[in-house]
């Protein structure tokens, strides 16, 4: 029998199947609702995840000075313990800086494309007679807005000409004093005015400025020394490797040996990557689920073919009595799976999209599906494949008994 | 390796039994439904197998159908040993050969009497033109053209049992088959599907084979078997029926 006519057959099948039948299919369309549903809920909780977290630049190493040895050590590979890549070294020694020769010797490393100097403190702001004291950040204008993962919400980023502007912290700028500030408002800095020319997209009340300018305001600190360096590495994949190189200019650079380590450089790797695990994790917790759903659906399908071929099996007889091939019987009960895995898989979605638009305004108020939920596109492609494969794999066994019975044993069966 | 089983060559026989047995078995019991049945059909006869219930008619015809195969002895369908042919070009020479009517009809319930008609032809791959033309000149010749779009349950008895003729005649097989064609219908019924059956006999040639345990009925037939516990113990030929 020619595939179209097979093809006629089956789904003459389905149409006419008993309630039994469908009653199954039901069956696979809330598995395969529910797989939509919850893979739905998880894309819309990713999804509020990385926008809220951002980018946290996995690119990013920061060279403090001093060194701790009593901080928790990651031990790395080569598991020397004298590497640490944590932010946590804060046992700053006072006679521990890093300067101008730490840079120079770390422009000699190709694989750092691009290194900011800073120097933090604490200063005085205030503004229409209302002050505070923030914390103050001097930056290398000419690179801090490449190696910032902070987001310019209003304004523009620091450029290289820049002198008496700062950018100031969303909260600073909306709600630290009376009234908010504005991009080109002035405020005053320890005695001196200052420009606003950006105000970021967070919610702190840090303020960066040009380096230069910081030495000024900034007390007891002196010119080319630095409290941190950020570095941006050209290649986040040799990561590792890049920050043991590193390690090992600067140890000779400043005549340390690993005991007498007087620096700590860290990464925010460890943070993208507990929070990619966690991510995954969350992913892997909802693919469990939908695998459930649907291996639910596939028993399913499994036992509507069960039962579809025992009550078709006279007719199966039939069908050979009168020139049926055993091929011809096997392709009709399979495409016949496969046709309700597919109504099943439809309708499913269906029900699917509508219970996951009800959900998504259910649990709106919450942090972390702030996103919603979303629908993707891989999800009901998935579902889709999966209810279908599932009903062919789960017809096939039927299938293949119902195309092998004897022609005389399928016409007696009553 | 199976012994190689002569193929037989005598053009005239075109169904051939030969010392067959069919023995079920149940449980530790084995009860011989047929024993040792040998017997030739001409080409263009018309057979009668009669014999009481339970004496091995329908495993016969099901034999003889190649619906089930022998616990011994050979089956010749127009000269080929159908024991040494692969389960699909057994079902394609089957379903071109051999016609079936069944007592109960069998016409599958979820299709029309056209489509009924028509599914012989499709699993034979027909070119679709061909198999809707046959299938409403099959449906004119047994009188139900109009009642060709109705399912098998909106037909009475005897309408389902003509359209089973036309499925039986789809590829124009030269055996027709038919266990008890008239068994559930009631006598005038049954008289007209008997009467069709004689015409395919008389004008198509083609060849008959009915089981049937009226002997009423015999009177039709050319040839006439009488089974009895498995065997045959009588075959005669009736004088009576001729093909003129
Ligand atoms: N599948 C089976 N398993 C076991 N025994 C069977 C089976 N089919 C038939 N028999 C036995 O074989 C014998 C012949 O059965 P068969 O159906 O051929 O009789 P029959 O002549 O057609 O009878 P009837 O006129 O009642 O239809 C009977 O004794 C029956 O019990
Ligand atoms: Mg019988």
């Amino acid at each position: 029998m020619k595939l179209s006519k097979c093809f006629k057959h089956a789904s003459n099948m389905v149409v006419h199947s008993r309630l039994r039948s469908w009653l199954t299919i039901v069956g696979i369309v809330i598995g395969v609702a529910a797989v939509i549903a919850i893979m739905s809920l998880g894309t819309g909780m990713q999804e509020s995840i990385s926008s809220q977290l951002g980018d946290l630049g996995g690119d990013i190493v920061t060279i403090t000075p001093g060194f701790s040895s009593g901080t928790k050590m990651i031990g790395m590979r080569g598991g020397t313990g004298s590497k640490s890549y944590t932010s946590t070294a804060q046992a700053v020694e006072e006679e521990t800086t890093l300067d101008r020769t730490d840079v120079q010797t770390l422009k000699t490393i190709p694989e750092i494309e691009l290194i900011d100097t800073n120097i933090k403190g604490t200063v005085e702001v205030s503004y229409l007679g209302k002050s505070g004291s923030v914390s103050l950040t001097g930056v290398d204008p000419k690179v801090w807005s490449k190696i910032t993962t902070s987001k310019i919400k209003e304004g523009r980023m620091l450029d290289a000409s820049d002198q008496n502007v700062v950018i100031i912290g969303g909260l600073l700028a909306s709600t630290y004093f009376d009234r908010p500030l504005g991009i080109n408002k002035m405020i005053t800095i320890e005695e001196n005015s200052f420009r606003i020319v950006g105000i970021l997209d967070d919610s702190s009340t840090n303020i960066y400025m040009p380096i230069t300018m910081a030495y000024q305001i900034i007390d007891d600190i002196d010119t080319d020394t630095y409290d941190s360096i950020v570095l941006k590495i050209e290649d986040e994949d040799l990561l590792d490797e890049t920050i043991t190189k590193i390690e090992t200019r600067l140890m000779i650079s400043r005549h340390v040996t690993s005991n007498t380590k007087d620096f700590t450089i860290s990464s925010n790797k460890q943070i993208q990557d507990t929070r990619d695990e966690t991510m995954s994790s969350i992913n892997l917790f909802l693919i469990a689920i939908a695998a459930v759903s649907l291996l639910v659906g596939a028993i399913g399908i499994a036992n509507t073919m069960f039962t579809s071929v025992l009550e078709k099996t006279k007719e199966i007889g039939i069908m050979k009595a009168i020139g049926a091939k055993n091929k011809d019987i096997l392709r009709i009960f399979i495409i016949n799976a496969g046709l309700i895995g597919l109504i099943g898989g439809i309708l499913g979605v269906m029900l699917g999209i509508l219970l996951s638009g009800s959900m998504s305004s259910m649990i709106s108020g919450t942090v972390f599906t702030r996103g919603g939920t979303i629908v993707s596109i891989e999800s009901i492609i998935l579902a889709l494949t999966v209810s279908i494969s599932s009903g062919i794999v789960a017809g096939l066994i039927p299938a293949y008994q119902a195309s092998r019975l004897h022609p005389v044993d399928a016409l007696k069966y009553e | 390796m199976p012994k190689k089983i002569p193929e037989q060559k005598n053009k005239d026989i075109i169904l051939s039994l030969d010392n067959v047995w069919k023995i079920y078995r149940m449980g530790d019991v084995e009860v011989p439904a047929l024993k040792g049945i040998s017997m030739n059909i001409k080409k263009g006869d018309f057979v009668a197998i009669t014999g009481a219930s339970g004496s091995g008619k329908s495993t016969m015809m099901n034999l003889m159908g190649c619906l089930d195969v022998p616990s011994k002895g050979q089956i010749y369908l127009k000269s080929k040993n159908i024991s040494n042919m692969k389960e699909s070009d057994l079902a394609t020479f089957r379903g071109k050969t051999i016609g079936f009517i069944f007592q109960q009809y069998n016409l599958i319930p979820s299709i029309s009497a056209f489509e009924n008609v028509k599914l012989p032809l499709e699993f034979m791959e027909y070119d679709d033109q061909t198999a809707i033309d046959r299938a409403k000149y099959l449906l004119d010749l047994v009188g139900l053209k109009e009642r060709m779009h109705h399912t098998p349950a909106q037909l009475s008895g005897g309408q389902q049992q003509r359209v089973s003729i036309a499925r039986s005649l789809a590829s124009d097989p030269e055996i027709i088959l038919a266990d008890e064609p008239s068994g559930a219908l009631d006598s005038i019924t049954g008289k007209k599907i008997m009467d069709i059956l004689y015409r395919l006999w008389k004008d198509e040639g083609k060849t008959i084979i009915i089981i049937t345990h009226e002997l009423s009925l015999t009177r039709y037939a050319q040839t006439i078997a009488e089974l009895k516990d498995g065997q045959i113990i009588n075959i005669r030929q009736n004088k009576k029926v001729n093909k003129k």
